[in-house]
C-alpha cells in the first residue's frame, strides 16, 4: 500500500471515528408537552330599554286620584352576570313630588310596546317601591344606592334577562298640591337610571 | 494470516435487497398522514345582539352553517323574527360583527326584511352599517331573512373557517 492510500485510509477512519464520537455526544432523548390555542377576550356588561330616546310619562293637568301607568323594558345584553339598580340623579320638587304617590312594580310582558303595560304580569312579592317621588329620589339618588331588582327569582341578570317595570303614578288628594290662582306646581323633568354592575 | 470471503449467492443478495425493500415500504406506509376526503368546509352562525327597543323570535343563532363550500347548490339561509316594543315606528339598519375576517372577502351575503332588500354584498360590507333601513312600526314585527353562500370561484382560504357572525342592530325612531 502506498503512503499516500495508507494516508487517505487513516483520514477516512478517523473521520468516521469522530463522527460516531459526535453522534454518540450530541444524542439525547427528549420530550416536550405543548399548551396551545390561548386567547384573552374581556367579558362584557351591556343595559338597553324600549324608550326609542321618549319619556316614560310627560303628565300634565293632572287631577287628584288620578293614576298614570307606564311600562318600560329593561334588557341585559352583557355576557356578565351583573346586578341592576334604578336610581334618579335629578332633584325632584317638593311642591308636587311630595304629593306624588310612586308604585314601582317589576315584572314581565309578552309583547311590550312602549310605553303601554298592556299584558304586564308582575312578579311574586309585590311592589318594589311605595312612596311618593320625593322619597324615591331621596332614598334613590345616586349610585351605588339605588334600587336593586333581578329578574323572577333571581339573584343576579344574565345575557338576555329583562324587566318590565311597571310605574304608577297618582297625585294626593292633598290641596296642598294646589297652587290656586299661580301655574301648577310641577315636578321638574327628572331621569330614571338604570345602570348595570358585573358581579 | 491469510483469509479468504466468499460473496453470498446471487438469489441471497437478491432476498436481502427484497426484504430491505418491503420493510422501508412499510415503514414508509405506516407513518403516512391519513388522507381526509378533501372537502373542508367553512362554518357560520348568525345571532342577533341584544337590543332595548327590539326583540327578536329566538336568542339563540337563526342561522348555522356548517357545511358551506362553493360547490353547495342552494345557499345557507335563516329567518329572524324582529318585533319593535317601542312606541315608536323605528327605521332600523344592521351590521355584522364576524369573530374572524376569514371570509369577509368571499362569502355572499344578502337581507331581506319581509320582501324588502335590505342588503346584497361580501360579509366584509355588512361590517358597516347597511345603508339601507327598514320600518316596523310599534308593536309590529318582521321577517329577516338572511342568505350567504360561497361563490364558485372563490380559492381554498374557505376550507375549515369557524365564523360566528352576531347581526347588531341600530333602531331610532322613523322621521316623517
Amino acid at each position: 500500500m502506498s503512503s499516500k492510500r495508507k494516508l487517505l485510509s487513516t483520514l477516512l477512519i478517523v473521520t468516521v471515528v469522530l463522527a460516531i464520537a459526535g453522534i454518540g455526544t450530541f444524542a439525547a432523548f427528549f420530550s416536550e408537552t405543548e399548551n396551545n390555542g390561548n386567547s384573552f377576550a374581556a367579558g362584557t356588561v351591556y343595559l338597553s330599554d324600549n324608550d326609542a330616546g321618549a319619556a316614560l310619562y310627560t303628565v300634565s293637568n293632572q287631577k287628584p286620584g288620578v293614576t298614570t301607568e307606564k311600562c318600560i323594558k329593561v334588557s341585559y345584553g352583557g355576557s356578565l352576570d351583573a346586578n341592576v339598580e334604578l336610581y334618579t340623579p335629578d332633584a325632584i320638587a317638593a311642591a308636587v313630588g311630595n304629593y306624588v304617590n310612586l308604585v314601582i312594580t317589576k315584572g314581565t310582558q309578552a309583547t311590550p310596546a312602549f310605553p303601554t303595560c298592556t299584558g304586564f304580569v308582575a312578579d311574586a312579592g309585590g311592589a318594589i317601591f311605595t312612596n311618593t317621588l320625593s322619597n324615591f329620589a331621596a332614598t334613590y339618588g345616586a349610585i351605588g344606592s339605588g334600587l336593586a331588582a333581578n329578574p323572577g327569582a333571581a339573584t343576579k341578570w344574565a345575557t338576555n334577562d329583562s324587566i318590565v317595570y311597571r310605574f304608577q303614578l297618582t297625585l294626593a288628594d292633598n290641596n296642598s298640591a294646589n297652587a290656586g290662582n299661580a301655574a301648577g306646581y310641577a315636578s321638574g323633568t327628572h331621569k330614571f337610571v338604570w345602570r348595570a354592575t358585573n358581579q | 494470516m491469510t483469509s479468504s470471503q466468499q460473496r453470498p449467492a446471487w438469489w441471497l443478495r437478491l432476498l436481502g435487497f427484497g426484504l430491505g425493500l418491503g420493510i422501508a415500504a412499510a415503514v414508509l406506509a405506516a407513518s403516512s398522514v391519513p388522507a381526509g376526503n378533501g372537502m373542508a368546509r367553512a362554518h357560520l352562525t348568525m345571532s342577533a345582539q341584544s337590543s332595548g327597543e327590539l326583540a327578536f323570535s329566538t336568542n339563540a343563532p337563526f342561522l348555522s352553517a356548517s357545511d358551506l363550500t362553493p360547490r353547495r347548490s342552494a345557499p345557507a339561509s335563516g329567518t329572524l323574527l324582529v318585533r319593535n316594543q317601542t312606541g315608536e315606528r323605528l327605521a332600523i339598519r344592521l351590521r355584522a360583527l364576524p369573530s374572524l375576517p376569514d371570509l369577509d372577502d368571499m362569502l355572499e351575503v344578502t337581507v331581506k326584511a319581509g320582501r324588502r332588500p335590505v342588503f346584497s354584498g361580501h360579509l366584509k360590507q355588512l361590517r358597516a352599517w347597511t345603508r339601507r333601513s327598514f320600518a316596523v312600526g310599534s308593536g309590529r314585527r318582521v321577517a329577516l331573512e338572511v342568505r350567504a353562500w360561497l361563490p364558485a370561484d372563490v380559492g381554498d382560504g374557505y376550507r375549515g373557517r369557524v365564523v360566528d357572525a352576531p347581526i347588531e342592530f341600530r333602531a331610532r325612531p322613523e322621521t316623517s
